[in-house]
């Protein structure tokens, strides 16, 4: 027992050396699991929608505050990101989902398609926790989503020096 | 020792994972349009000089205003869209059918509907087939799956197939569009 103590010890000390992505631990952040319902973004096709048009959905998540514990990174130069998973549950394209937010201004806005990632930040890491909250609004493509579909954000740190 | 520690670095990294988004119910979406907007029903006419009644010659259709949208139909054809949403695409059938039982009548005499044929002129990806009337209820002109809308403009013509009394004949036809 004495040995795996030390070795969580390590693990929890550890920080990767510059240029590594590391997920950031978000569990400190109030809400844990959104559930959202889509709607349609047109309503009255007229002949003159796109298919695109035609199955647009939109979700928002407003007031979302997100935690992220940044102790281990107290003083060192870094790079926060969001990312979304490549591979989805429920979506059978990466076409039918971008994510977009806006914050408060201690990170900073934008929006990702899965497998991209968006720069949150960038500077002296200078709190153990640092926090925004973000409204999010999750646009979708109708035909490549199913009831079900899951995801989580992915908050990830690159250390500078 | 060494299983006591896999297991507490892989409870470590899914601890890290904190933030789930679900999308719950998704919403769908079926919808039919024949001619003008606004529940309207509209009129197609058509005028047999005394001397064709009945010569088998077809008579074309007369549609006041665009037939329903202007600017996409030519000049006396009735604009129809069908749509279809719901999420994945190709997860539902969208069906157009239509009832013609009734006949047209003066109030003395009738005609049926399977003396009325229409012209379509569609749109890709769907398009509905020119056809006849069949006379009966249920009749199906499309089907196609979700995630698509259906536009087509259809010129209508009384195929003047019979010697009827004189009169002005009047009928309807209703349109009907499922998504199970």
């Amino acid at each position: 027992m004495r040995a795996c103590a030390r070795l969580l010890a390590l693990l929890l000390a550890f920080v990767p050396p510059a240029g590594a992505a590391t997920r950031l631990d978000d569990s400190l952040s109030p809400r844990q699991r959104v559930e959202i319902v889509p709607r349609w973004v047109s309503e009255s096709t007229s002949g003159r929608l796109s298919n695109e048009q035609l199955n647009a959905l939109v979700a928002e998540v407003r007031q979302f505050e997100v935690r992220l514990n940044t102790a281990k990174y107290v003083g060192r130069e870094a790079e926060i990101y969001l990312r979304l998973p490549v591979a989805i549950i429920g979506l059978h394209s990466p076409a039918g989902l971008r994510l977009e937010w806006r914050t408060r201004g201690r990170f900073a806005s934008g929006s990702v398609r899965p497998g991209e990632r968006m720069l949150l930040f960038r500077g002296a890491i200078s709190q153990p926790v640092m926090e925004d909250t973000f409204d999010f609004v999750l646009h979708f493509d109708g035909r490549y989503i199913q009831r079900g579909l899951q995801f989580d954000p992915i908050y990830e740190i690159e250390i500078l020096r | 020792m060494r299983w006591l520690a896999t297991a507490a670095l892989l409870f470590c990294v899914a601890d890290a994972t904190a933030i789930t988004i679900v999308v719950g119910n998704t919403p769908t979406r079926v919808s039919l349009r024949v001619g003008s907007p606004g529940g309207q029903i509209d009129l197609v006419t058509f005028t047999v000089p005394a001397a064709n009644v009945g010569d088998g010659v077809p008579v074309a259709g007369t549609v006041p205003g665009q037939g329903g949208l202007a600017g996409f139909c030519p000049a006396n054809t009735v604009y129809v869209e069908i749509e279809g949403r719901a999420s994945p695409a190709n997860s539902r059938t969208v069906t157009l059918s239509v009832d013609s039982t009734q006949p047209l009548s003066n109030g003395i005499d009738t005609i049926p509907f399977t003396q009325i044929d229409w012209i379509s002129t569609g749109f890709p990806p769907v398009s509905i087939p020119s056809g006849t009337f069949s006379g009966g209820a249920g009749q199906v002109l499309v089907s196609f799956q979700n995630s698509r809308v259906a536009l087509q403009c259809l010129r209508f013509r009384y195929l003047n197939q019979s010697v009827v009394g004189a009169g002005t004949y009047n009928g309807r036809v209703v349109y009907g569009v499922t998504m199970p």
